[in-house]
């Protein structure tokens, strides 16, 4: 019986002993994840709208003077771009898609350096570019960056029609000149 | 009083059974089920020049939470924590969540408050809510922010969400 005895005993102090041996404040954990995955955007517009742009050729006012060029910077690019680490730098090209520059004259446009209301790396401005049939680049460098949207945000575009040779002047002469930018890697 | 080998045996048997059903019998669990992953398309941004909205919320249901301990009519008093454990993570992405029900009680009587405000997930332990007794099916909802085309594109970047239940 002793045996039997110390037994009960023994259940008994470790019956006794739970609250001390179990944990005060036990701690347990369990884990969610949350996730999120940026995909690659690259998408570029003119602002305000893509309404055709008139510059006609002024006639002078005074016998002998010569007649005058216009130019007009109402029209901005906007673009937004979102790149993986190993993207290429994205650019943007001009072109003449259709109609031709009347002869005697000269098509050029600049793109500003950038102003506006967004963040990120923007492109830097090539300067100068004679319109041709051939994309040539208008702004290089473009990385993850959104310019703000419509007008005054973004680069400004500035066309300038020039008069380079008189004696081809047509004063009866219109074309219409379609500008095609495009943005790419 | 001397004990003989089978009585040392039987003792040892006992209390190593009485030890594990201590353990099964008194510990709360903490069950957490339901991650979320969000997939920012290109198409979200429909204007040249903008940035993506910035902000996403994820269902106000996804993630649930199951709280318990035998017995069940155990009205034990809790508090729940949470951190988070940054994966590939950029700094400008911020992760917050909040409560957004009481759950299911299993214990008559089980009450839960706070965590019902979205609150900012930090590295370190912080307050998310508390109560006492079992509650299953308690619904979290996370919100994303500092979502910009600035952060590099093709990359899952993930968080731990790490909850922590303690007894109190």
């Amino acid at each position: 019986m002793k045996p039997k005895l110390q037994t009960v005993i023994f259940i008994l102090l470790c019956f006794a002993g739970w609250g001390t041996i179990a944990p005060v404040s036990a701690q347990v954990t369990d884990n969610a994840t949350v996730s999120i995955k940026l995909n690659r955007i690259t998408i570029m517009d003119i602002e305000p709208n893509n309404d055709v742009i008139a510059l006609p050729v002024t006639a002078p006012t005074e016998a002998g003077l010569p007649a005058q060029g216009k130019t007009d910077n109402s029209k901005w690019l906007n673009y937004t771009c979102c790149l993986q680490s190993g993207d290429a730098d994205r650019s943007i090209t001009v072109n003449i898609g259709s109609g031709s520059v009347p002869p005697g004259l000269k098509l050029s446009v600049i793109a500003s350096a950038y102003s506006g209301t967004g963040n990120g790396t923007f492109g830097t401005s090539s300067g100068t570019i004679t319109l041709s049939a051939t994309a040539q680049t208008l702004i290089s460098g473009i990385r993850g960056s959104y310019t703000g949207n419509g007008p005054n945000n973004g680069h400004q575009l500035t066309y300038n029609l020039e008069i380079t040779d008189y004696s081809k002047l047509d004063f009866d002469n219109s074309n219409t000149i379609q500008v095609v930018y495009t943005i790419a890697d | 009083m001397k004990l003989n080998r089978i009585h040392i045996r039987k003792l040892l048997l006992i209390t190593l059974v009485l030890v594990g059903v201590q353990n099964v019998y008194s510990q709360a669990t903490l069950t957490v089920t339901g991650d979320w992953t969000k997939n920012v398309e290109a198409s979200e941004i429909t204007e040249a020049g903008n940035d993506f909205p910035g902000v996403y919320e994820s269902s106000s249901t996804v993630t649930s939470i199951d709280i318990s301990k035998s017995p069940t009519s155990e009205l034990f008093p809790w508090k729940l924590d949470v951190h988070g454990e940054k994966g590939d993570w950029d700094n400008r992405l911020e992760i917050w969540l909040q409560r957004t029900d009481n759950g299911t009680a299993i214990t008559p009587g089980a009450t839960i408050t706070d965590g019902t405000v979205y609150q900012q997930v930090s590295n370190t332990d912080q307050s998310f809510f508390s109560g006492t007794g079992s509650i299953s099916q308690i619904h979290v909802q996370y919100k994303l922010t500092g979502v910009t085309v600035l952060i590099p594109a093709g990359v899952l970047y993930g968080t731990t969400i790490v909850y922590t239940l303690t007894e109190q």
